[in-house]
């Protein structure tokens, strides 16, 4: 049956999306390194940075500081904790009076005095409403409930100053309760105590930012988004001179087909058509899909090595010209390290070469689709990894030669460009081989290695550091769900420029989150109910759907893999076996980014019900001729 | 003095069931301050001080003769952590010994206010 041979196909691109999705665990690398950092000698640090989510629908979201996902149209309020700040510039750049202990310990009570603070009226509340209560035990509970966040800040700031006494704060406490006239209660007394605590450590922490304004410590926060167009940095406002980007907003609701949906939609008709007339046979045309795909890596390939190549050559030549005689020492050493980076190239073409062989000679010639395209998803995955240990080779390079002097700037400035054109050649690559690749490549990646802070990005003195400031997602030019931002927050001192270190960085995926209803064209198999007059159980016809959609805030998987959706899905049918098209309209599921679609439905022409499985997924490349 | 219960110095049992009944039945969070002198009274008067409004659920004893009472005390929740020189304890409102006072520590406001914390 043609449909169970399609069901099999189906299977494989599902079974295979998962297992590769096992090898490629979101950023793993990554994110252990940042976790690493997190956990100073003083314990768990907390974050510089926080981000707010302002969606369109006026929700208000904290994002998390790891995995975050938000709205691609949403506003970002990102905050700067000043005292954290402060305390890590003190912590890496000494601070003249405290050492790092004391450091510590005054942000510590800082902190614990703002909160107890902040929990002061709640305590006050609860100790009136013991004076009014029976109290019994469950009054007890609540007055000891009521003053408990207070009290653990109290114990918090005593802890601190148990091993650092600074603040005079026993002198001041016992000269303010000699001096009350009377009695003063259990809450004035916290309040008295918290208010000297938070008083004098943000005297302390104010003399900490002179200090270090005088010593020259700056900041600098900088932001990118990486789309398919590339990693470009985005405008913060009060931290850059960037230009505010394009206005793009992603539709949230998308109810006709786009042009490229459209070339589908038709795909679809005639795949119907032929699978109608002829039966499928997918083993044959997988292998004329795979060659086409393979010669088309190649091309592309080759096209941007070319430039690759012009462009280091250009620049070895002019340096070579140069009468500098340490340019020109220099430049043997960049050629020393082309050589290097040519290898591999060399290497990779070679492969391309093999596998484009092995496809042409049949070599993988089997009767069996599910075995062949477990071949072909093999090789590509082979493909992707070859392409980006090629990139990481060019990259590693040009760290090389960045370290060899000022005078090669423009060359290490060229090879960086090659690195990465690289990369984006690599990505090209998979967003080529389309679907079955996606699932190969776990969202979109940025590579933090090659970025850095240009020279619009402001260097803001550590006492003139805004508290906040905003992105707002539609002035960022277009993107798609599943791009990336990445917030960097650096500190360093003006007269030392190698002393800049990154403080924090935060990395967000890009998804359509709020509802949102998207429109996709599929290859329906449509049931029909009782007798029809057709000659297989299942109709094949060309179909689209129209379904309602939420993200998720907490799952990349899900948004990448399951985006499930509810809806309705229009069928050209022909039950009646006239030729004539009938509507058919059936209530849809749909699950793995619409792949799956499965529903129950009505065909109005032939007064008739039907079910249906189907599809978003290129089959019909897979269909061709006998 | 403002909240203080003095213990009586002539009769132990009297004392020792002041003592009990103050701690078992009375909602409070106690200081309890052993000894006699110029120096321990002005203790008292301190801790007094840091009892609060009638409403506020802290309280003094002042057990003068700490002999009296020592075996009870003993019997308490981290009563036996006391020793025999402590100028004073804390006592919460579950009856269980959360600080003591040793005669090596400063008795200013700020320490006897780290006492009654604990305790909270």
């Amino acid at each position: 049956m043609h449909c169970a041979k399609i069901a099999c196909v189906l299977l494989l691109f599902v079974g295979h999306g998962c297992s590769s999705f096992g090898h490629l665990t979101e950023g793993s690398a990554w994110l252990g390194e940042v976790l690493g950092a997190e956990t100073g000698k003083d314990g768990p640090r907390k974050p510089v940075l926080t981000i707010d989510e302002r969606d369109e629908d006026g929700g208000r979201h904290r994002v998390p500081r790891f995995g975050g996902i938000v709205d691609v149209n949403s506003r970002l309020v990102v905050r700067i904790d000043q005292g954290e700040l402060r305390r890590r510039s003190a912590q890496r750049f000494g601070a003249d009076k405290l050492d790092d202990k004391q450091i510590a310990a005054l942000f510590a009570i800082h902190d614990a005095a703002q909160k107890g603070l902040e929990h002061l009226p709640a305590m006050t509340r609860a100790l009136q409403v013991w004076a009014e209560s029976t109290k019994d035990d469950a009054a007890q509970k609540a007055l000891a409930e009521g003053m408990k966040p207070v009290t653990s800040e109290y114990k918090t700031i005593k802890k601190a100053l148990d091993e650092f006494e600074f603040l005079g704060s026993k002198a001041a406490f016992n000269e303010f309760i000699a001096s009350y006239d009377g009695f003063p209660s259990v809450a004035e007394q916290y309040a008295f105590y918290l208010q000297l605590a938070a008083r004098r450590a943000e005297e302390l922490r104010t003399d900490l930012t002179r200090s270090l304004a005088a010593k020259g410590i700056f900041v600098q926060l900088g932001a990118w988004i990486a789309t398919g167009g590339g990693t470009t940095p985005v405008h913060l406002p009060g931290f850059d001179d960037y230009p505010e980007g394009d206005y793009f907003r992603v539709d949230r609701v998308v109810v006709n087909l786009d042009e490229e949906q459209q070339k589908q939609f038709e795909g679809y008709a005639n795949a119907a058509k032929e699978i109608e007339q002829k039966g499928v046979e997918p083993a044959t045309a997988a292998k004329r899909v795979a060659r086409s795909f393979l010669n088309s890596i190649r091309a592309d390939f080759e096209k941007h090595l070319q430039k690759i190549a012009a462009d280091a050559r250009a620049t070895v030549q002019a340096a070579e010209a140069s009468a500098d005689a340490n340019v020109r020492a220099a430049v043997a050493t960049v050629k020393a390290r082309i050589a290097k980076v040519s290898a591999a190239v060399d290497d990779y073409r070679e492969y391309l070469g093999q596998l484009e062989a092995k496809y042409r000679s049949n070599a993988t010639a089997t009767q069996d689709p599910l075995a062949f395209l477990s071949d072909v998803r093999a090789d590509f995955a082979a493909v992707v990894e070859r392409t980006k240990q090629l990139a990481a080779t060019v990259a590693g390079v040009q760290g090389d030669i960045e370290q060899i002097g000022a005078e090669l700037k423009s060359a290490a400035g060229t090879l960086a460009k090659s690195a990465n054109d690289l990369s984006s050649l690599a990505e090209e690559l998979v967003n080529a081989m389309g679907l079955q690749a996606r699932l190969l490549l776990a969202g979109r990646q940025i590579n933090r290695d090659v970025l850095t802070m240009g020279e619009e990005v402001k260097r803001l003195s550590i006492d003139q550091v805004p508290d906040e400031t905003e992105l707002n997602l539609l002035r960022t030019g277009a993107r798609e769900p599943g791009d990336k931002l990445l917030f960097r927050i650096a500190i360093g001192r003006g007269d030392d420029p190698k002393s800049r270190k990154i403080v924090e960085e935060n990395e967000l995926a890009m998804y359509q989150v709020l509802a949102h209803v998207t429109s996709t064209p599929l290859l329906m198999f449509a049931n029909p109910s009782g007798q029809a007059n057709q000659q297989t159980d299942f109709a094949t016809v060309p179909a689209y759907s129209v379904l309602l959609k939420r993200g998720s805030r907490s799952s990349s998987f899900y948004n990448r893999f399951i985006d499930a959706g509810i809806g309705f899905s229009f069928a050209a049918l022909d039950f009646n076996g006239d030729d004539q098209p009938e509507l058919g309209v059936a209530a849809t599921v749909s699950i793995l980014r619409d792949w799956i679609q499965v529903g129950g439905g009505y065909n109005f022409g032939d007064d008739r019900g039907f079910w249906f499985v189907g599809g978003a997924v290129p089959i019909s490349s897979l269909i061709g001729d006998r | 003095m403002w909240k203080t219960l003095i213990l009586p110095t002539d009769e132990k049992k009297l004392a020792r069931k002041l003592f009990v009944e103050f701690v078992r039945d009375e909602p409070y969070a106690l200081l309890v301050v052993f000894g006699k002198g110029e120096e321990t009274e002005a203790l008292v008067r301190r801790a007094s001080k840091l009892a609060g409004k009638k409403n506020d659920p802290r309280y003094v004893i002042w057990a003068r003769k700490r002999d009296h009472i020592a075996e009870d005390i003993a019997a308490l929740k981290g009563g036996d952590q006391v020793g025999d020189t402590a100028l004073g304890i804390a006592i919460s409102m579950a009856d269980k010994v959360c600080d003591v006072i040793k005669e090596t520590d400063d008795t200013d406001f700020s320490r006897l206010f780290d006492a009654f914390a604990s305790t909270e």
